[in-house]
């Protein structure tokens, strides 16, 4: 069963269409990234997943149920797009708060609460305020709150935006751990990178789907040239596929031959959308 | 969870619901005599529960939209109605509190007297007024989602409606071609009714009812245009 799955959706504002008919799937133990560009409907797409929006046409199921079920939900963890925890109170209530509003008992949620910011890295923050923390910290305070009840299904809207090498870097093993316990992950992201380090597969968006693949799938299926770099003369040349074995022989020297990374086969997906 | 974030604030929230109140009594006392003392002490209790209703409900819920966290609560599975009224109810004990103990620092100076059922009216016209309060509080911050502007409007109306209505001065001073414009207002409801329990007045309930409708009527349209996120 497929823990989320969507199908021909569609979403207008105004005149302004957001989606059209966007299908994707996200399985069970999968991490699937949705790349697309500011106003694509990465966002839109998200807030239809845990119920903030109804779809206009199309089908949105979550653990194979409406997200506005209830029950759904208290099965989901979201971290919404800019959403900030509780500057006021402390990284544990956050935390143990996420737990409680989602039905679970005080006992337990302290227990759940403890284990998440010690699992997080959050443990000698724990009493802090979340107004006196980093970007980085706070962004991980906030995927604690998504994850202190153990979801089966994670939905991650840019969970990275904003913060600095370091604490992308962070935030990435926390989800590379996430998905190694089994959970299933959408994430959004502007970053080739994170979605090549993270992702089994992805979605180029930009109010449709334009393409879907894992990103060596990706990579193959739209490298129609190949990057030449003359290391002796310090030239890049991009030569199609079957000119290169030609063109390296005639060059002098050391040289290097680059497949087009997932940001140049975005970049050539797009500029044709 | 609420209750644990004002203890964020509790200098401030310590000083507004109970210094402020105790500084008014003392200060406005000396000048306010005879009847017109329950003009005072009704006007403060009206301006707590106003700007408890229509100042901090909204900008509350300002904030948490600006931060993202009522996405965050439908995330979670929490109704944005439920969420949107606990913090309202927590707001408003606060204003209640205040309120009762702008009271109790009158009658402790013998400013005044409340009977047992005077007391009861009372409770009962600060519950009402909160109610009102804060569906127009409600009101503004389903309709403004800029939240520069929401804490612009919040401030003027809530305001506005504590010093330009009959909330320290009586009804029927009030010119009669401006009559219908401070029936509009719904702070004239809440001041007639809280100043007449403090008189211990039945005719208070009158004027509670006047305030319930006038909340249910607000309550309607927000229940109708919807509290987004």
């Amino acid at each position: 069963m497929s823990a989320i799955e969507v199908k021909g959706l569609s979403k207008s504002y105004g005149k302004v269409v957001a989606l059209e008919d966007v299908s994707l799937e996200v399985r069970k133990g999968e991490l699937v990234s949705l790349l697309g560009p500011n106003g694509a409907g990465k966002t839109t797409l998200v807030r239809h997943l845990y119920c903030e929006l109804r779809p206009e046409r199309g089908v949105v199921k979550v653990l194979g149920s409406d997200p506005c079920d209830r029950e759904v939900r208290l099965r989901m963890g979201v971290t919404p797009q800019e959403a900030q925890p509780y500057g006021d109170l402390t990284v544990f209530d956050n935390v143990y708060y996420a737990a409680r509003v989602r039905g679970v008992p005080g006992d337990k949620a302290r227990e759940m609460a403890l284990d998440t910011v010690r699992r997080l890295g959050l443990w000698d923050h724990r009493d802090r305020y979340v107004m006196d923390l980093s970007g980085g910290l706070k962004r991980r305070t906030l995927v604690a709150m998504a994850v202190v009840h153990s979801p089966e299904v994670l939905v991650l809207d840019e969970p990275t935006t904003g913060l600095d090498p370091m604490g992308r870097r962070e935030l990435w093993d926390v989800l590379r751990q996430l998905k190694g316990e089994g959970r299933a992950i959408l994430l959004t992201t502007h970053y080739m990178e994170e979605a090549e380090a993270l992702s089994d597969r992805v979605y180029f968006i930009n109010r449709k789907v334009l393409a879907e693949g894992t990103p060596s799938e990706l990579r193959k299926r739209f490298a129609f040239y190949y990057e030449v770099v003359d290391l002796e003369e310090g030239k890049v040349y991009k030569v199609r596929e079957d000119e290169v074995k030609e063109f390296v022989a005639k060059l002098r020297g050391k040289f290097e031959v680059r497949a087009p990374s997932l940001e140049e086969v975005y970049l050539e997906v797009m500029k044709d959308a | 969870m609420f209750f644990k974030e004002a203890k964020a604030w509790l200098a401030a929230s310590l000083f507004f619901a109970v210094m402020l109140p105790i500084a008014f009594v003392f200060g406005f006392s000396y000048i306010v005599r005879g009847p017109a003392i329950y003009y005072l002490i009704s006007g403060m209790m009206v301006f707590d529960v106003a700007v408890a209703g229509m100042l901090v409900v909204p900008n509350s819920i300002g904030w948490d939209r600006e931060d993202g966290r009522l996405s965050l609560m439908i995330s979670m599975g929490v109704p944005l109605w439920a969420y949107t009224l606990t913090s309202t109810l927590v707001n408003n004990l606060f204003a209640i509190g205040s309120g009762l103990l702008v009271l109790g620092v009158a009658v402790a100076m013998r400013y005044l007297d409340v009977s047992l059922s005077g007391l009861f009216l009372l409770i009962l016209a600060l519950l009402v007024s909160s109610f009102q309060g804060s569906m127009v509080g409600l009101l503004m911050a389903s309709r403004i989602r800029n939240l520069r502007l929401l804490q612009q409007v919040t401030q003027i109306v809530a305001f506005g409606f504590s010093f330009f209505a009959p909330v320290y001065f009586p009804l029927s001073i009030v010119p009669r071609y401006l009559v219908p414009l401070a029936m509009l207002e719904p702070t004239t409801y809440a001041a007639q009714a809280i100043r007449l329990s403090l008189r211990g007045s039945p005719a208070s309930i009158i004027w509670d009812l006047g305030t319930v409708v006038y909340g249910v009527v607000i309550a309607t349209i927000v229940g109708r245009l919807g509290l987004k996120a």
